[in-house]
């Protein structure tokens, strides 16, 4: 073995000092100098001096410890003799790797500050690309950051403010139709989204909103921009994806998927109250299926498919329902127009009622009255209200002769200054029927000029309280029973201006409901016309009430439902549900799935009932049959009716829209920002 | 089971465990809207102060701050964990804007040598201790300067021997830039005998043309050449674990800065 | 030496005397004829046999050669409590006081200029981070002139005298020690520390003997009147008492002790000489068990039990033509026990297990056999195996017999704090020197080199050696163990750089660093040669956190480890 080459005794080994900066410049030549270089640097070795000049001489200055005065001494010159003997000491390792984390620092402070400064363009500080729709803003990054704004201190927006509302406004400034409340969840106002979730078909314990969404959520529950639509992630990126697990976290309901914990469609439609009443199951397997089926239109086949009746919208997303001609007259148009009614009176010449007071010849007291037999006994409730001119319920519908003349006082009015006079007589509160009395007043017109031929001397005689003249009497044809027209008709047998409804989707009954319905049960609604309501509901038309038969306003609404408003007003559908009434939350395109399997497709979802008990129990019961067998209107109107079809399952949709298709997301068929309805 | 196996099963356990602590988590924030890059990224941050503070602890040696054995421990298996929290922060994509990519590429950069590091440093001290004299390496310039003068000494020749000419021809041609300074450092790296049986087969094949005498200074002139060889191989090793460092250390100071512009831009417009 | 001396193949053989006690170690005199005639005629000699001496080792050239007479004056601190030396002293004229106080109220640290250094606080700590000096071993100088006020020099020596010795007897307990007699003797023999200070009353003569001198007397006097003097005031002064601390005999009566104790005697084993380097002497028998002087042998009849008191030694089993070493023993631990209580239960004796022999040198006390076992009868000795503290074996397969052998060979079973690498974990990166510099003013205190075996390096770091021969032969006292059995320290403002500790350790671990100014400037003397001063490890006594280089190591590789028994180093070695 041969001697180690080290030796550990203290006069061949100094101490390693490796926390030192400085090494001795010899080291790597294998001769360092015991002592090493100072702390700053410099080599410990004085083998030269520094030449002390005395007079014109030079001393030699080298100190004690390298030998003292040197023999030579300095050089004339002043420099000295000896050779410099030092080393230029090295750096230690340590020292190297300090100063190169120092430079590594100071490059990247220094690339840092430069790139926070003014004078260097935002976008550098950009993280990444924006979508291809945004890529437009994409280098003005105060487009979309308050932060990015100039003068805006980096730090401050970093630590101090909180800007996520200030940046969503900034997305609004293209994005101008996301709602009236924008930070809103659902950009829907917080009252209306409460109300949306009590009318949703489902239990009320689903969709409450279960606590802070995402801890973006400023005071008032305000959600911005960004607490779901995260840019600067490339080109490509979708930038509204969310996963359905983001979808849950406000709802109270949660659940795995579509197929798997997803709220039942709760009836729908099955207990959806449709606007017309049409029980799908009972006519398809009752009626569709008789033999002796009435329908002038369509034949059997036609009548069983769906397509008869249903079409699709232009943009192929919604069913819609062709309209009464093309669907339900085939059966119903008869039964509207065809039963026997000479209508309702609306002006009629009435009997005057017996006064014994008055001995006096009737023609001196009221002139020209000219009642026939067949004449009615009172006057039509509409006939009162334009005479009497005052709705507070007066009911009276004899006729007095201060009532005809006022009645011959309004006829000549009529004929002067045409409707205008008969809207004066009606209040303000009863301006639906207008449009019933500009039909009526020509009418009028007529007939103050075929019954009163001597209306104008007449009335001025009474005015001057002369005598009146006399007039010839005026023919009176037959009565006939019932008018050879419908609409407005004038009936000279009896002397009255009848009206009997045209068809399906008659004006005046139309307006008469529009009005009237809203009314039912309040104070404003004028008696006289819930009157002629209930005339118009007489069976018999005669004016008379209390007789049994058909009815033509209770017929409207034997197949129109009516609802209630918003405002808690009670209106009549008169048209389809069209979607669109409520808040979008639901997205349903039935094109792609009426590709499916064309002839049977509609009945895949929407299947019709068969239980007769079901079906019985959902007949409209707006109007009710008293025990004369009269049609009574019921004061409750949310009566559930049916469409007679099953409801849509969850399972069918699930059937096709389950994890193999990869098509049960959330956003499959939801939208977040609702707009409203 | 030995106390060092123990603890690298621990460490890697609760590394493991934490990654998927921090994925579930990570996953229930996203889930709720919670945007977790955000608090993420300070977990980075800390993780990353954390691992450059043990720098510090090494200069604070005199305070009982704990031992600095302990202090590796926790910076090797935090940093190991460092890299799925940086992946659930990046979401495993790579980064788009300027200051993010020299961030992710400064911190993967330490991370990997830090990894190098490690194999390093368990890897070379047995091959160390198992192979010739352990010396210090600032002193190896002294010892190859000893065995320089030693093998020139040889070649010389004894006071009253003349010297072989062809000793003195391989020693000029082969041996006297390999004992000026250490050599071969990439050949020890990579654990190659190349240079050094080529050196001692240089030697080896004068010996038919030496007289005995002569071959005992080749001898002689062999072990100084095997030893010098051993000087170089613990140059190269104990170089190489300091040399990791030069990446190691200088790069996490421009990662600090780095990292605070960052998180400096990243909360102006995170927009919260 | 000139250049042929060099060369020449043949030279005088050194001996035992070429050096007198008397011109050693800066004293600078001569014993005449006349004076020892005068030591003869004393009371202390005077009934020595000189017939008994060996023709080689006469009563006179010991007296001539291991003695000095020193003269002090009042004040002079002759020995003081703590130190480690290796002579005795008579007292020959004059009167000498000894301090009993014990404890924190010894005045010995503040005669002897000592400043306790208090441990630092975490604030001061953590101010050495910029306070510490840029330059390499920076002392003030101003600091050493205010210790300097109580040393004066005595021809070549540094006495420490006390300016003020009425106050100090006011305020302490001393005793006076007249003309007659000796102190000094137990820590000389036995090489332990001066238990106390001791200081002269009055000008004062005093009779300096060094310890081979001393022993030599012992061993050649017939008449024993010496030996017995010193055994008698050792068993009066310290036998009880060491035996007593010792769990074997704790239990036993104060008559039984009583009983015990004349049987008892205090050896001595192997050898040193002051006259070499410690070292020089140690390093020649490194290694070589045959060599090691012999306490028992193994098979032979166990008819005494060692107790050791002092220094190391090793346990070795014949194997082949070699020895097995199968442990070690260091103060404390008791060899024969065993074998002794074996023969007693079965009534069959078997041999000693194992030989003992000295490593380097060794003080035990004998316990005859016969002693033991009446002991063992009467029951005073209830459980000896429990309460005696056996040889140290290596119990665990990560000690081999090669690690083992290398730290007795080598005597790193001394060590308290021995610092031990392990190079299969370490990656030289010096953090562990870094520390040490940060806690020691920029100054590391140790090199990271050292034997290495196989996996292990031994650094040559201070071990504080349970037996620190460094301590012998300090002038000043600079270098001084803090209590009983704690750190050895290097004091550095009464440290003077005579080189003497780092030429005796024989683990390297001191080294002389030149010292320099604030500005960096090397401190010289009067005649411009550097100030050295001695400097090692102090184990970070004055730092919070205790020795940095430990907590500094990063990869579990260095420690430092008590090699007193091996649990801690199988511990290490077994993680």
């Amino acid at each position: 073995m041969t001697d180690p080459l080290q030796q550990f005794d203290w006069k061949s080994s100094s101490y390693e000092r490796p926390g030192d900066a400085w090494v001795c410049g010899r080291a790597c030549a294998g001769a360092p100098c015991r002592l090493g270089p100072s702390a700053d640097g410099e080599c410990s070795v004085r083998s030269q001096c520094t030449p002390e000049k005395i007079g014109d001489r030079y001393r030699c200055t080298r100190s004690v410890l390298y030998g003292g005065k040197c023999a030579d001494g300095p050089n004339p010159d002043g420099t000295c003799c000896q050779a410099d003997e030092s080393c230029q000491p090295a750096m230690s390792l340590m020292k190297r790797r300090k100063i190169a984390g120092v430079i590594c620092a100071s490059i990247s402070l220094a690339v840092c500050l430069i790139l926070f400064s003014d004078s260097t363009p935002l976008t550098l500080v950009s993280p990444g690309k924006v979508t291809s729709a945004h890529a437009a803003l994409e280098a003005n990054c105060t487009a979309c950051h308050v932060a990015g704004e100039a003068h805006s201190g980096l730090l401050s927006n970093a630590f101090l403010s909180r800007n996520s509302l200030a940046d969503s406004e900034k997305c609004l400034k293209c994005h101008q139709d996301i709602g009236d409340a924008p930070w809103a969840p659902h950009s829907v106002a917080g009252h209306l989204l409460a109300e949306s979730t009590a009318n949703a078909a489902v239990s009320s314990n689903s969709f409450g909103v279960s606590g802070k969404p995402g801890g973006y959520v400023h005071s008032g529950q305000q959600l911005a921009c960004a607490t779901c639509h995260q840019e600067h992630h490339g080109r490509s990126f979708d930038l509204a994806e969310l996963s359905d697990q983001q979808c849950q976290t406000c709802h109270k309901t949660q659940f795995d998927d579509f197929a798997h914990g997803h709220p039942e469609f709760e009836n729908f439609p099955h207990e959806t109250r449709p606007n017309i009443y049409f029980d799908h199951a009972r006519h398809i397997n009752a009626y569709f299926a008789a033999v002796d089926l009435p329908s002038q239109t369509l034949d059997k086949d036609s009548l069983t498919a769906c397509s008869t009746c249903h079409q699709q919208d232009a943009a192929g997303g919604m069913m819609l329902t062709a309209d009464f001609q093309h669907t339900c007259a085939g059966c119903h148009e008869s039964q509207i127009v065809d039963l026997p009614f000479p209508g309702v009176p609306f002006f009629a010449v009435t009997q005057v009622a017996e006064d014994s007071d008055t001995e006096q010849d009737e023609v001196s007291v009221y002139g020209q009255w000219p009642v026939t037999e067949s004449s009615l006994r009172q006057m039509p409730p509409v006939m009162s209200l334009l005479v009497h001119g005052d709705t507070a319920g007066i009911g009276s519908l004899s006729m007095t002769p201060e009532l005809i003349w006022q009645c011959k006082e309004l006829l000549l009015r009529v004929r002067n200054v045409g409707e205008v006079a008969l809207a004066e007589r009606v209040p303000e509160s009863h301006s639906l029927l207008h449009g019933i009395l500009c039909e009526l007043a020509p009418l009028l017109i007529t007939v103050s000029s075929s019954w009163f031929p001597g209306l104008r001397d007449e009335l001025a005689a009474h005015t001057a309280e002369q005598p009146l003249p006399n007039f010839p009497d005026v023919a009176t044809p037959e009565h006939q029973a019932m008018p050879p027209v419908r609409g407005w008709y004038i009936s000279d047998g009896d002397r009255t201006i009848r009206y009997r409804p045209v068809a399906h989707a008659d004006p005046v009954l139309r307006r008469l409901l529009d009005y009237l319905v809203p009314r039912i049960g309040q104070e404003s609604v004028s008696t006289e016309l819930v009157e002629l309501f209930t005339a118009l509901s007489n069976p018999s038309g005669s004016g008379e009430i209390h007789r049994s038969g058909p009815l033509a306003t209770g017929r409207c609404l034997s197949c129109h439902t009516t609802s209630t408003d918003r405002d808690g007003t009670l209106r009549v559908n008169w048209n389809t549900k069209v979607l669109g009434d409520y808040f979008a939350f639901t997205r349903f395109r039935h094109d792609p799935h009426t590709q499916i399997d064309v002839a049977n497709s509609c009945l895949t979802c929407h299947q019709i009932l068969n239980d007769q008990q079901q079906l019985d129990f959902y007949r409209p019961e707006y109007f009710r049959r008293d025990e004369l067998g009269l049609w009574q209107p019921q004061p409750e109107t949310s009566c559930p009716l049916t469409s007679g079809l099953g409801p849509v399952k969850r399972s069918h949709c699930a059937s096709c829209h389950n994890e193999s298709t990869a098509s049960h997301g959330c956003l499959e068929c939801h939208n977040y920002h609702v707009h409203g309805p | 089971m030995t106390h060092f196996v123990r603890r690298r099963i621990t460490g890697l356990t609760l590394v493991v465990v934490l990654s998927l602590l921090l994925t579930a988590a990570t996953r229930l924030m996203e889930d709720n809207l919670l945007r977790p890059r955000t608090w993420l990224g300070w977990v980075l941050v800390v993780i990353v102060l954390f691992l450059a503070s043990y720098r510090l602890r090494k200069q604070l040696a005199m305070l009982p701050l704990g031992a600095s054995a302990a202090w590796l421990q926790c910076h090797i298996y935090v940093g190991l964990l460092s890299a799925p929290v940086f992946l659930l922060h990046t979401g495993a994509r790579w980064p788009g804007g300027g200051i993010e990519v020299v961030t992710a590429v400064l911190f993967l950069t330490v991370f990997c040598t830090g990894i190098l590091g490690l194999f390093l440093t368990r890897m070379i001290p047995p091959r160390l201790t198992d192979r010739g004299e352990e010396v210090i390496r600032e002193r190896i310039p002294v010892f190859i300067r000893i065995l320089r003068e030693e093998a020139e000494a040889s070649v010389a020749g004894a006071k009253n021997a003349a010297p072989s000419e062809v000793l003195s021809d391989v020693y000029l041609n082969h041996l006297h830039s390999f004992f000026q300074r250490p050599k071969n450092f990439v050949s020890h790296v990579f654990h190659s005998t190349k240079p050094r049986t080529a050196l001692l087969n240089a030697l080896d094949d004068t010996r038919r043309f030496l007289n005995t005498q002569h071959e005992q200074t080749m001898e002689q002139l062999a072990a100084c050449v095997r030893r010098k060889d051993d000087l170089d191989y613990q140059y190269a090793m104990q170089s190489l674990l300091k040399y990791w460092l030069f990446l190691h250390v200088p790069l996490t100071w421009g990662l600090v800065v780095f990292t605070c512009s960052h998180v400096v831009t990243a909360m102006a417009f995170t927009s919260r | 030496m000139s250049q042929a001396s060099v060369n020449q193949s043949s030279m005088d053989r050194p001996r035992r005397w070429d050096m007198p006690f008397s011109q050693e170690a800066g004293h600078d005199s001569v014993l005449t004829d006349a004076d020892i005639d005068s030591l003869l005629a004393n009371d202390a000699f005077s009934r020595i046999d000189p017939a008994g001496f060996k023709r080689s080792v006469p009563l006179r050239e010991i007296l001539r050669n291991d003695v000095r007479i020193v003269d002090f004056e009042q004040g002079d601190v002759i020995v003081r409590q703590g130190d480690w030396g290796s002579s005795a002293f008579f007292v020959l004229s004059g009167a000498v006081r000894v301090e009993l106080d014990r404890g924190d109220d010894a005045s010995s640290d503040l005669i002897q200029g000592r400043q306790k250094k208090p441990r630092k606080t975490f604030f001061r700590s953590l101010a050495q981070l910029w306070q510490n000096n840029h330059h390499a071993e920076f002392r003030n100088p101003d600091a050493k002139q205010s210790v300097s006020g109580n040393l004066r020099s005595v021809g070549g020596v540094t006495r420490v005298y006390i300016s003020d010795v009425s106050a100090v007897i006011e305020q302490h307990k001393t005793a006076r020690m007249d003309a007659g007699h000796w102190f000094g003797e137990l820590a000389a023999l036995g090489r332990t520390p001066r238990v106390a200070t001791v200081f002269a009353d009055e000008t004062s003569t005093l009779l300096e003997i060094r310890w081979q001198g001393l022993r030599d007397i012992l061993r050649f006097d017939r008449d024993q009147g010496l030996k017995k003097y010193i055994e008698d005031v050792f068993r009066e002064r310290a036998m009880a008492s060491l035996l007593r601390t010792e769990r074997l005999f704790a239990d036993i009566s104060d008559q039984e002790m009583a009983d015990l104790m004349p049987h008892c005697r205090l050896e001595t084993f192997g050898e040193y000489d002051t006259a070499k380097p410690f070292r020089e002497l140690s390093g020649e028998n490194a290694g070589s068990v045959k060599n090691e002087p012999l306490i028992a042998e193994q098979g032979d009849y166990p008819n005494a039990v060692f107790l050791i008191r002092s220094g190391v030694a090793r346990l070795s089993q014949k194997h082949h033509a070699g020895r097995h070493t199968v442990g070690y023993l260091n103060p404390g631990r008791v060899f024969g026990l065993r074998e002794v209580l074996q023969g007693f239960r079965s009534g069959r004796s078997t041999g000693y297990e194992a030989r003992l022999s000295a490593i380097g040198y060794l003080n035990a006390v004998v316990i005859p056999a016969s002693i033991v076992e009446d002991l063992l009868r009467s029951g005073a000795i209830s459980d000896p195996e429990d309460s005696c503290r056996p040889a140290v074996h290596a119990t665990h397969d990560a000690v081999d017999e090669n690690l083992l052998n290398f730290l007795v060979d080598g005597k790193y079973v001394q060590g308290t704090e021995t610092m031990v690498i392990d190079m299969d974990r370490c990656t030289r990166c010096d953090d562990c020197v870094r520390a040490c510099a940060t806690t020691h003013d920029n100054n590391p205190r140790f090199i990271r080199h050292g034997p290495v075996s196989v996996r292990h390096m031994v650094a040559n770091a201070c071990m504080h050696c349970l037996d620190p021969v460094c301590m012998i032969e300090c002038p000043t006292g600079a270098i001084h163990r803090e209590t009983l059995g704690g750190l050895v320290l290097i004091n550095d403002q009464t440290c003077i750089g005579c080189a003497q500790c780092a030429s005796n350790c024989p683990f390297d671990a001191i080294r002389m660093v030149e010292t320099r100014n604030a500005s960096g400037a090397i401190l010289v003397d009067s005649k411009n040669a550097p100030i050295l001063e001695a400097t090692k490890c102090d184990l970070c006594h004055d730092q919070p956190g205790g020795p940095a280089c430990q907590r500094a190591c990063p990869h579990d590789a260095l420690e430092r480890i008590d090699l007193q028994s091996l649990s801690e180093l199988e511990g290490v070695i077994a993680r």
